[in-house]
């Protein structure tokens, strides 16, 4: 089998939360055009070495047995494009499913991988108007629309993901991200200050989940498929009525929508009373 | 003061004069210690020099001093009784009793005693109580007490090369200064023992048990063996009353009734439970009330499928009452073991096990009401009701520590939509607070039934088979774990010093002090049940004579700590580093495990070979072989001695940067080789896991690795402030940004959940050692 040199900044074998109710295998190449001022992986913006791609199979084999597929991220995973889809081609060859995670920066290199690829994890920064200031890149809005376009006319999964911090994202921003990618299903993620790069985010209190809940609400007025991410409870799905929908004081509220999700009251589908 | 009796007019020369003192020396006659002895008691100095005067001429070569003083009281009588009286009590002993009475010191009883106590002849035994009384009389103290005579005693037993009567006749108990610490500060032994009156009393008199099991209950060899770290004796202070665990049937209260002392003369009986909720109250005390009879775990196996037939016909709501009910007495009937809440472990089946199904179904008032398998709904609907419970958390938000909830995963588990529905609820447990086990039954090499509780000790059907039960399966109930005793492994390997054979000598001659003490420890337990009947719950009779407690089923369990330094100084890898020296691990392993079959099939009693959860062993053997093996390889900074320890058994180093599924596939192959318990720890890292991912990930666990039990632990942050539960540890609530007081850490300490400690309130939580090793645990991102 041929053999790469290969940008890896480093893996997580076993991930249960970057790919949605899967087991996979997590590869950040390193490298990265944006410089956003929360980016946590900061020491992978640049690629410092490269490494044999054989070392990478070596571990992903004696994870097979365990996960369901392997999401790339970064860095900038289609910066690389040529060793990205040598490395895919490695995974879809173990027979296990691909997911990647991108900043849209490189619409073209999308294209090149649309058919190998299950799920793309799009982020959507920001609000068209702050994206180049905000990423640090003066072609970044026009790329990442680019980007989009090709998802949407594509047949393949997409996930836009919007990373939240309390200086850097109003309620307004948030309900206008919903609008601008109400055709595709958006996770609002709880971003934590304390990884960041930038020291003045580090000092910043994270949004709470009640906050973020709120957020959750506005945007859902656009877009019909809100879940949102945090610290506390994971990965959640946002429905109208789950606004105060927790762990603790959720019975009723939940079973009397019938719904049997993480935190339902109900048995075998019966609610309360058989 | 001094007296110038040159100036008193002595009659004749007092010089040749000799006293016979009571031990027989001779000492000349000295009229100066008369009248001082008289002055010191306050009579004036003309009668002190006319009595000594006296004294003086009356005196003869040979009186012995009892003689001589009954001469001064004569004369003092004739000027006052009060000064006779007083003299008198100056040169008695007295005691103080115990009792508060005072009462002159008679040395026949320090002879008494000594014979009865030691075994002493009488001669020997006179000629230390003498040399005693002369010892006490050179003492200035006011009174003398009975634990200061005995002090006395010990040090001439010692002086005279007595030292085994020595170590028999001295006090047990703790110095002045210990108790005040203890008063004040409390313990770190065990992080569930909190800091308050119950535990203090408990700590004192562990103290006196402990330090009597030592002393009068072992022989000094094994005893020293403990002291110097060659192997660990678990629970000492229990170790001459208590068995260990026990794995109840509820069935026998739900037929009998329950009597909390076990005959039902101190405390009201209550018949056979007629309703679920009684069922459930009978539950929780029954494992409170056989806990004041055994030291560790007590745990219900199959605790839904017996609930079952109490629940036909309730509401889902109704059910989830009953359980909630049962799991807040488990977590606040805060009295076992000196204010500790009851060690609880309950065993879920997701479904009626097969060899359960035709079994008769107990039901209200003790009558049969069908089979357990009539009841698979009401047993899935129980579970259901216990898991949302624990989901729930307590009123603050903060995870149920117990029951610790072992879900037992058969066959059919992963491929029955019902059983899958329970088990994303377990999941969704893990992922918010992971406190559950699972215990895979799945592997080839498990038995018809196991079971496990939180502190890991497993049971399983193989003894019944052995011993040809009719139902193998009954052998992993009404029985527990007799006595834990734990290897030092990295301490055989500084003595083996690379040498292959040497480390099996070295491990034939520590195991044979295992089965000396277990001898021991089996006999004392057999008579505190037969003979002195200090284990009533145990012992109690059901209506046809059967006692509870199958004594005969009682497993002997040997444990190990520290195989990954043991490795690594061995050989010069660790576990995870090198394929050969994990295979000589291996050897090792089942070296030990087939030493346990040679004992079972010796002695005809139950031997099981476990991976010992050495909450403070691991600790105490890396503190003690540091100190006498320069080159021990420890864990944890070697510059601060507290904060040393070894890894558990043969888990891989817990800060080992090795990926999860390699660890889990290391560490699986140790889980059938140990029958008498196993773990695995996955340390999950901060986020917080996805109920169903992490659900497939325990189904190819369970279907692919030799997994016997294992939990995901979870490090935890809650918050008083904001009530929020938090994945990792963080200074502030991440949530509300509160500190200080309000945040408070949980994690797994070697089975179970604990608190480690707060801002305000580091006691009752982790031992340091622990709080190093928790600081060392690589977590996986799962």
């Amino acid at each position: 089998m041929r053999h790469l040199k290969i940008n890896l900044g480093g893996f997580v074998p076993i991930s249960t939360v970057d790919w949605s109710h899967q087991l996979s295998f997590v590869i950040f190449l390193s490298g990265c055009p944006f410089r956003c001022p929360y980016c946590q992986n900061y020491e992978l913006l640049e690629v410092k070495e490269l490494r044999d791609s054989e070392e990478l199979f070596r571990e992903l084999d004696e994870a097979k047995m365990f996960i369901d597929g392997v999401v790339f991220s970064g860095g900038e995973p289609t910066e690389r494009i040529d060793i990205l889809t040598f490395l895919i081609e490695g995974v879809k060859k173990r027979g296990l499913k691909v997911a990647v995670q991108t900043n849209g920066y490189y619409p073209d290199n999308l294209k090149r991988i649309l058919e190998d690829v299950d799920l793309f994890m799009m982020d959507v920064k920001t609000v068209p108007e702050k994206y180049d200031s905000l990423v640090k890149r003066p072609d970044a809005l026009e790329r990442v629309e680019r980007s989009l376009e090709i998802l949407r006319e594509s047949e393949v999964d997409v996930e836009i993901r919007t990373t939240l911090f309390r200086s850097l994202h109003t309620l307004e921003d948030v309900e206008r991200i919903a609008l601008w990618v109400s055709d595709f299903p958006l996770v609002l993620q709880q971003g934590r200050p304390e990884n960041a790069w930038d020291e003045e985010i580090r000092k910043e209190r994270p949004l709470t989940r009640d906050e973020i809940f709120e957020m959750a609400r506005v945007a859902k007025k656009h877009n019909k498929n809100i879940k949102i991410r945090t610290a506390e409870l994971g990965e959640e799905e946002y429905e109208d009525h789950s606004i105060r929908r927790e762990a603790v004081l959720g019975e009723e509220r939940s079973c009397k929508s019938g719904k049997r999700d993480g935190y339902s009251r109900s048995y075998h589908g019966r609610c309360c009373e058989r | 003061m001094a007296i110038n009796v040159q100036r008193m007019s002595l009659s004749r020369s007092v010089e040749e004069i000799n006293i016979i003192k009571s031990d027989g020396r001779k000492e000349k006659f000295d009229p100066n210690k008369i009248a001082m002895s008289l002055m010191k008691i306050g009579v004036p100095y003309k009668i002190s020099a006319r009595i000594t005067d006296m004294i003086s001429t009356q005196v003869y070569d040979g009186i012995t001093t009892k003689q001589l003083r009954t001469m001064i009281i004569n004369a003092l009588l004739q000027y006052d009784e009060k000064f006779a009286l007083r003299y008198k009590h100056s040169h008695e002993l007295l005691v103080r009793t115990s009792r508060g009475t005072l009462e002159p010191f008679d040395d026949e009883k320090i002879t008494k005693s000594l014979i009865r106590e030691c075994n002493l002849d009488r001669d020997t035994a006179e000629k230390i109580s003498k040399k005693v009384k002369a010892q006490l009389r050179k003492l200035n103290v006011q009174y003398l007490t009975a634990p200061l005579i005995r002090e006395v005693v010990t040090v001439a037993l010692l002086e005279e090369g007595l030292e085994e009567a020595r170590n028999r006749y001295t006090r047990l108990g703790m110095p002045v200064y210990d108790v005040t610490q203890l008063i004040e500060h409390g313990s770190k032994e065990n992080a569930n023992l909190h800091h308050n009156p119950e535990t203090i009393h408990k700590f004192a008199g562990d103290q006196i048990l402990k330090e009597y099991l030592l002393v009068s209950v072992l022989p000094k060899h094994i005893a020293d063996a403990h002291m110097r770290g060659e192997i660990h004796l678990h629970d000492v202070e229990y170790y001459a009353i208590r068995p260990n665990c026990l794995q109840h049937d509820l069935r026998w209260f739900m037929l009998h009734g329950l009597k909390v002392d076990g005959t039902g003369d101190h405390t009201s009986v209550a018949r056979a439970p007629k309703h679920a909720s009684v069922a459930a109250l009978h539950a929780a005390k029954i494992l409170a009330a056989s806990q004041t009879n055994m030291a560790g775990g007590q745990a219900f196996d199959f605790f839904n499928v017996f609930m079952a037939p109490f629940l036909k016909g309730l509401s889902y709501k109704e059910v989830r009452q009953i359980a909630q009910m049962f799991i807040y007495e488990m977590n606040q009937q805060y009295v076992a073991r000196g204010g500790q809440v009851v060690f609880s472990n309950v065993g879920i089946e997701l479904d009626v096990p097969e060899f359960l199904r035709e079994e008769e179904a107990v039901g209200a008032e003790g009558k049969i009401v069908g089979t357990y398998g009539d009841f698979r709904d009401e047993a899935q609907m129980f579970a259901h009701a216990y898991l949302d419970v624990m989901l729930e958390g307590d009123a603050v938000g903060k995870p149920h520590l117990f029951p610790n909830t072992i879900v037992k995963v058969r066959d059919r588990s992963f491929r029955d939509d019902e059983q899958r529905e329970l088990l994303l609820k377990v999941h969704q447990l893990f992922a918010k607070y992971g406190t559950p086990y699972i215990a895979n039954l799945i592997p080839k090499w498990q038995t018809e039934n196991a079971n496990y509780m939180g502190c890991r000790t497993r049971l399983d059907s193989a003894w019944g088979e052995y011993t040809g039960m009719e139902k193998p399966w009954e052998a992993t109930i009404r029985t527990g774990n007799i006595h834990y005793h734990t290897l030092n492994l990295p301490r055989i390997a500084y003595e083996a010093n690379g040498d292959d054979s040497r480390v099996f000598d070295l491990l034939d001659e520590r195991l044979s002090l295992i089965e000396e003490s277990m001898r021991i420890k089996h006999q004392i337990i057999e008579r505190r049940l037969q003979k002195d009947g200090v284990l009533p719950f145990l012992t109690q009779k059901s209506r046809d004579g059967e006692i509870y407690y199958r004594f005969e089923n009682v497993t002997h369990t040997v444990g190990y700590v520290g195989m990954n330094e043991f490795l690594k100084y061995h050989t010069g890898y660790e576990l995870h580093e090198d394929d050969e020296a994990y295979r000589f691990a291996l050897d090792v392993a089942e070296y030990i495990r087939e030493w346990t079959k040679e004992k079972q099939s010796e002695t005809g009693w139950r031997w099981s070979f476990t991976q010992t959860p050495a909450e403070s062993t691991a600790g105490r053997f890396a503190r003690l072989d540091l100190r006498d093996f320069p080159k021990a390889i420890v864990n944890g900074d070697p510059n601060d001695p507290k904060s040393v320890y070894y890894t558990n058994s043969s888990h891989i180093r817990v800060s080992a940067d090795v990926p999860l599924y390699k660890r889990i596939q290391l560490e699986s192959r140790f889980h059938p080789l140990t029958n008498g318990g196993h773990i695995a720890h996955i340390f999950l890292g901060e986020s917080y896991p996805d109920p169903e991912a992490l659900m497939k990930l325990t189904e190819r666990i369970c279907k692919n690795t030799e997994v016997g039990l294992f939990d995901y632990t979870r490090d935890l942050t809650t918050c008083k402030n904001c009530g929020k539960v938090s994945g990792g540890l963080h200074e502030r609530c991440p949530n509300c940004g509160a500190s200080g007081d309000a945040i408070e850490y949980y994690s797994r300490i070697t089975g179970y959940y604990q608190r480690i400690g707060s801002g305000s309130n580091k006691t009752g939580g982790w031992n340091s050692a622990k709080i190093s090793e928790l600081k060392d645990r690589k977590r996986y991102t799962v």
